[in-house]
């Protein structure tokens, strides 16, 4: 089923009804749909914002713009939990759903808390979709730099939120996975897929193409879904999204002790922002990661902006960025 | 005489399989309860345990019975996957009322079902636990009041039946 049709399948029939109208090449550029009670309906691109009407039109207008009811939000819940949300109590503690397709759907409300720990939202008043773009071929510049004579080695990416690290990491696995005719060859990969974001499974499918040699622990803690790979699936390379925990860094001693090769994304706008952080900035400085990835999203999501090697050294700078890089 | 003779027969014994007829619709709608029972208990464990998504729960606890319970559940589950966009409540609501028709159950049952129905799929854990329970319980009442007032009615009917029958009889001749 194509994309747009998955996606669709997740909102109540109202919402259903004006989303489907949009055109498929508008579609393909909206990276984020916005739903909040009683305010007009927002779809989101790299750089603008468009209000829809109830035809499915897009209009600069807020007054002839969709408002959002209460029960659009209601009937969107029950859909996309497929008339199961007693079954997402992890989801609502944690304040989002990953649905078929990798796409992430963020939810406010009330939150009921007990023992100053949030146990669950109730009254949903708005709900924000994330959605995942496969881009294949964007990881091409940083395997130049990561693979050396057909061997990966140990990469680290390094970006804002929202600039395409998850999208960028799954197509390293999954070129790592098939490998390349005349550059390297298919490894074992397994990934660690905390919030079913990367490989985007459904009913035990990843809905995302991943590679032929990659296995997916979905929705375990990345600690220990990290040592169960290694134990269990003998992978040659292990990917994790977002690291920053210490058992996360715990986890990450073994792997590299066990001579697997590593890739991970954790937050922050630059390289020097990262250095200063206790495990991973002294992890930096040793040299552990042969390649340092930093993105930004100035001109487009997943711009690369500078690699790094092992020594610090800028090996690779995006030319089209007007200001210049601060010297390590 | 002999015609006469068979005509009796056969009013009698009309009457009385009219009579026991009525008396089985009473024993047929609580053997649906009980199996609806079942099936709900079924359903509850399903969530509790397994948390599975309510389309698959009741697919599952439908292909593994086989009563006309078993199509309700198949019939609404089948809707769910199609994801057309309509309400948990919506879709029960539907099946319920197209299915209705097929059973020996009576309008207070159906009604305390639409009633379950209400609460399908948007509530958490606890809230859906409970209400399968409030459910249960409507089932266990129903189902006891039923099973004294049919052991009345096996022994009524029927007599009631060859009486009416003899007197018909005796009426016509």
């Amino acid at each position: 089923m194509k994309k747009k049709e998955m996606l669709l399948q997740t909102f109540g029939s109202v919402l259903k009804a004006i989303l489907s109208n949009l055109e498929t090449d508008f579609f393909e550029t909206i990276e984020e749909i916005r739903i909040r009670a009683e305010k007009p309906l927002l779809l989101c691109t790299h750089q603008k914002e468009y209000f829809i009407k109830e035809n499915g039109c897009i209009t600069k207008d807020i007054q002839k713009a969709y408002l959002i009811k209460k029960e659009d939000i209601q009937q969107t819940l029950e859909l996309l939990s497929r008339y199961s949300l007693y079954a997402f109590c992890e989801e609502l503690r944690n304040g989002f759903f990953t649905i078929e397709g990798g796409h992430r759907i963020g939810i406010v409300g009330k939150a009921v808390v007990q023992k100053d720990t949030i146990q669950t939202i109730r009254d949903i008043s708005a709900l924000n979709i994330r959605i995942s773009h496969e881009i294949k071929g964007c990881a091409d510049i940083v395997l130049k730099y990561a693979i050396q004579k057909g061997k990966f080695y140990h990469t680290l990416i390094i970006s804002p939120p929202g600039c395409g690290k998850t999208t960028l990491l799954r197509d390293l696995v999954r070129q790592l996975s098939n490998g390349k005719e005349g550059c390297f060859l298919g490894q074992t990969v397994a990934v660690a897929d905390e919030r079913g974001e990367i490989a985007g499974c459904y009913r035990g499918v990843a809905q995302n193409d991943i590679g032929i040699r990659t296995d997916v622990l979905d929705c375990c803690p990345k600690a220990e879904g990290m040592l169960m790979l290694v134990r269990s699936m003998s992978p040659r390379i292990i990917a994790v999204d977002e690291i920053g925990k210490s058992e996360d860094f715990v986890a990450i001693e073994s792997i590299v002790n066990a001579g697997i090769q590593l890739i991970c994304t954790v937050h922050g706008n630059d390289l020097e922002d990262v250095k200063k952080r206790d495990i991973l900035g002294d992890m930096i400085k040793n040299g552990v990661f042969h390649t340092i990835v930093v993105l930004s999203a100035k001109e487009r999501t997943g711009q690369i902006q500078t690699i790094y090697n092992k020594k610090l050294e800028r090996i690779y700078s995006d030319f089209e960025k007007k200001k210049e890089v601060a010297p390590i | 005489m002999m015609i006469q003779m068979i005509g009796a027969l056969l009013t009698v014994l009309t009457s009385t399989i009219a009579g026991i007829y009525w008396g089985v619709q009473t024993v047929y709608r609580i053997e649906e309860l009980q199996e609806l029972k079942r099936a709900m208990i079924m359903l509850q464990n399903q969530i509790s345990f397994l948390t599975k998504p309510l389309p698959e729960a009741l697919e599952d606890i439908g292909k593994k019975t086989d009563s006309v319970i078993s199509h309700l559940f198949c019939s609404v589950a089948k809707e769910m996957e199609q994801r057309q966009g309509q309400s948990g409540e919506e879709i029960w609501r539907q099946s319920v009322l197209q299915w209705q028709n097929t059973t020996y159950l009576e309008k207070e049952d159906i009604d305390a079902m639409l009633c379950f129905g209400n609460s399908l799929g948007y509530l958490d854990i606890i809230q859906q636990k409970a209400s399968i329970a409030l459910f249960l319980e409507y089932i266990e009442t129903t189902v006891e009041n039923l099973q004294e007032k049919s052991k009345k009615q096996m022994k009524l009917y029927p007599s009631m039946g060859i009486l009416t029958g003899l007197l018909l009889v005796v009426v016509l001749l």
